[in-house]
């Protein structure tokens, strides 16, 4: 079965035409993987793959800003 | 019995995001509510001094005759009405733009307020004037092309807002516009089926350097503040939030 992250990372590809090369920390912000609306839709996105809302603690942009960041904070400490 | 008709306010698209919002708000500044949109708003039809009243606002008959099933609670006229209603087609190439998509979205965002307006002039000459606050876009300026059609709508609702704020001046009415800018509602995220969060909000303003995502709520206290203003304060005005120009 695919892993949370790895699912993850299809979502946000699918945010592109071109295909992009999203390293663990790729910074999503910087880089432009996301733009600000998409910022929101992707931790949507975290929460349904997580199965259930965030703990608003858990939502910062630091714990959100890289796949790395985002796996250690929600998925890893699930 | 009819309700104070100084503390009466209507909101159109009350079913959710900004509309839902707006409605909560003046349900906490003492109002009674009348909310119209298609699909009603459970949650608040169960608050008290909350009047739920489901119709397709294009719909000019079926209006009139949600209205008439509370013409109890508007019987002594209303204060203050949102304008809210409304719908944004998918952004386009300018130059595979649909007119009859550019006619739907007219048909909503304009129609709808023009049903909204005739229906409610009256009732606002009635309670000795009040206001019209219509809910725009910063879009409206034109210069998004793939936004053409959703953009030409509004800056008719801007146009309409504007003939309001003459045609009812004597009847101690006044219209304005408030342009939110971004704000997280399901219209503009799709995939939202409820209230974003402070703290997701404050992350992304914190990650992208600016300020202008917003709660509905946050704007929901803007527009009934602006909806609050007196007969004789600012009309025809916009109030733009957007912090940038679109």
């Amino acid at each position: 079965m695919e892993s949370k992250l790895a699912s993850l990372r299809k979502w946000l590809d699918g945010l592109h035409d071109e295909p992009l090369e999203i390293q663990d920390d790729t910074d999503l912000i910087q880089s432009g993987v996301v733009t600000s609306l998409q910022f929101v839709q992707m931790v949507i996105e975290i929460e349904r793959l997580h199965g259930r809302k965030l703990d608003p603690g858990v939502i910062t942009v630091e714990s959100m800003r890289t796949l790395k960041a985002i796996d250690a904070a929600v998925f890893q400490d699930a | 019995m009819a309700a104070d008709p100084s503390r009466v306010a209507v909101v159109s698209g009350a079913s959710s995001g900004i509309g839902a919002a707006v409605a909560a708000e003046f349900s906490h500044r003492g109002y009674t509510v009348v909310g119209l949109s298609r699909r009603g708003n459970p949650a608040l039809a169960r608050t008290e001094g909350y009047v739920d009243l489901v119709a397709d606002l294009c719909d000019e008959e079926a209006v009139r005759a949600a209205l008439t099933s509370a013409s109890e609670t508007l019987a002594g006229g209303v204060k203050a009405v949102v304008l809210n209603a409304g719908a944004s087609p998918e952004p386009t190439d300018l130059v595979k733009a649909e007119w009859r998509v550019a006619a739907q979205a007219y048909e909503t965002n304009v129609r709808t307020a023009l049903t909204l307006v005739q229906a409610m002039a009256p009732l606002l000459k009635q309670s000795g004037g009040g206001s019209l606050t219509f809910v725009g876009a910063s879009l409206a300026n034109g210069y998004e092309p793939k936004r053409w059609a959703y953009a030409a709508s509004k800056a008719a609702m801007t146009t309409l807002m504007r003939a309001c704020s003459v045609e009812f001046a004597d009847d101690g009415v006044v219209a304005n516009e408030v342009r939110p800018g971004p704000v997280a509602t399901a219209m503009t995220m799709p995939g939202i089926d409820g209230e974003v969060s402070d703290a997701l909000i404050q992350a992304v303003n914190a990650g992208f350097g600016t300020d202008w995502l917003k709660s509905s709520r946050t704007v929901a206290q803007w527009i009934a503040t602006i909806a609050e203003f007196p007969s004789n304060g600012p009309t025809g005005q916009v109030f733009n939030y957007s912090r940038k120009v679109l």
